[in-house]
């Protein structure tokens, strides 16, 4: 399930992907978070966050598809974060050097962030 | 039967004997023993009462094969049927290879891409029954491996065909601490490169992406038979 939530005062449009962005629903994803970027067209919006920590396995396609989303932001110029909470997410993110194409904030329930 | 090398095969033919009729329709099965570690023989009660809670039957034949009498009573109370597990091992003096414990064999046909999702609740409840929380934060590295292997079998060596089939295997060593999986397919195979893969990651287009992303998250990988067996293991306890 994908939800969105606007701060116009802070010009932060926060995404929120519940559960695991696997092969079987990433594009379902991928469509849902589009049709936010255009409900939103024309809205002043500075910074996008992807919240994914309730993601607890990220695979090879859900990699592809956030990679996408970081391109679309980049395109249009927005300062993206991701946020992730699973050390597993966390190494599929360093491997793919995710975390260098994007700020990714890492913060494993009950420890401090990295 | 598990192999030195830790490759299990389910027989060829036979059935669990149903013990209410006087003659049994038995056939002969000859069976190699070079290189052969354990041979595994149970009822229909074990495979019933695996299905009844949502594992692998080689599971379950593992917890009931090494828990104490008491324990194992407790994991099957509530089976509706007799449940008798044997497992004979044949190598008197196994390897550390043969040390290697079958956990869970299953057989996907390539058209089965869809049903990705319910085989990954199966392997987690599977491995989650025999070793308890053994993985830690890293099943979900196994699970991750298992979803992207077996995905690249049905695909690629299966070619989402439902007259072709691919095997998914996982055994335990607990002298090792080490889960190891692997998966065959019956495909043409295929030429890969981890290194090249991960020169290339920076478009992140590849269709191989998913077997370099195994290749990271596990401890030990590596590909048999012209790319058409994959081989990997995971340490327990890290």
């Amino acid at each position: 399930m994908v939800t969105a939530s606007l701060n116009a005062q802070r010009r932060t449009l926060r995404i929120k992907i519940k559960g695991d962005v696997l092969s079987t629903h990433a594009e379902a994803h991928a469509g849902a978070i589009t049709e936010i970027f255009e409900h939103h067209k024309g809205t002043d919006i500075s910074k996008f966050i992807l919240d994914l920590r309730t993601a607890r396995m990220v695979d090879s396609v859900g990699l592809n598809m956030i990679l996408g989303l970081v391109r679309f932001a980049n395109e249009r110029r927005l300062t993206t974060k991701i946020a992730i909470a699973s050390p597993a997410v966390h190494r599929g993110f360093q491997f793919s050097r995710l975390n260098k194409a994007v700020e990714v904030i890492f913060k494993e329930r009950g420890r401090r962030g990295t | 039967m598990v192999r030195s090398g830790s490759a299990i095969s389910a027989a060829t033919h036979g059935s669990p004997p149903l013990g209410w009729f006087d003659v049994l329709d038995a056939e002969d099965l000859v069976v190699p023993l070079a290189d052969l570690n354990w041979i595994y023989l149970a009822t229909d009660g074990l495979s019933d009462f695996a299905a009844q809670i949502g594992i692998d039957s080689l599971c379950l034949a593992y917890r009931l094969l090494t828990d104490s009498p008491g324990v194992a009573d407790d994991l099957v109370a509530g089976a509706p049927d007799d449940i008798l597990v044997m497992r004979l091992e044949v190598d008197s003096q196994p390897s550390q290879k043969g040390s290697f414990q079958p956990l869970i064999y299953e057989v996907y046909h390539g058209d089965e891409v869809d049903r990705i999702d319910d085989f990954q609740a199966v392997w987690r409840r599977s491995l989650q029954f025999a070793l308890g929380d053994g993985l830690g934060s890293r099943l979900y590295d196994f699970l991750v491996c298992c979803r992207e292997a077996v995905i690249n079998a049905m695909v690629h060596g299966c070619d989402c065909s439902g007259g072709k089939a691919c095997t998914f295997q996982v055994l335990f060593s607990p002298v090792l601490n080490c889960v190891r999986v692997r998966v065959d397919d019956p495909g043409k195979g295929h030429r890969f490169d981890p290194k090249e893969r991960l020169e290339q990651l920076p478009n992140l287009d590849g269709q191989h992406l998913g077997l370099a992303l195994i290749e990271n998250l596990c401890d030990r990988f590596s590909i048999e038979n012209n790319g058409c067996s994959l081989i990997f293991e995971l340490s327990t306890g890290s």
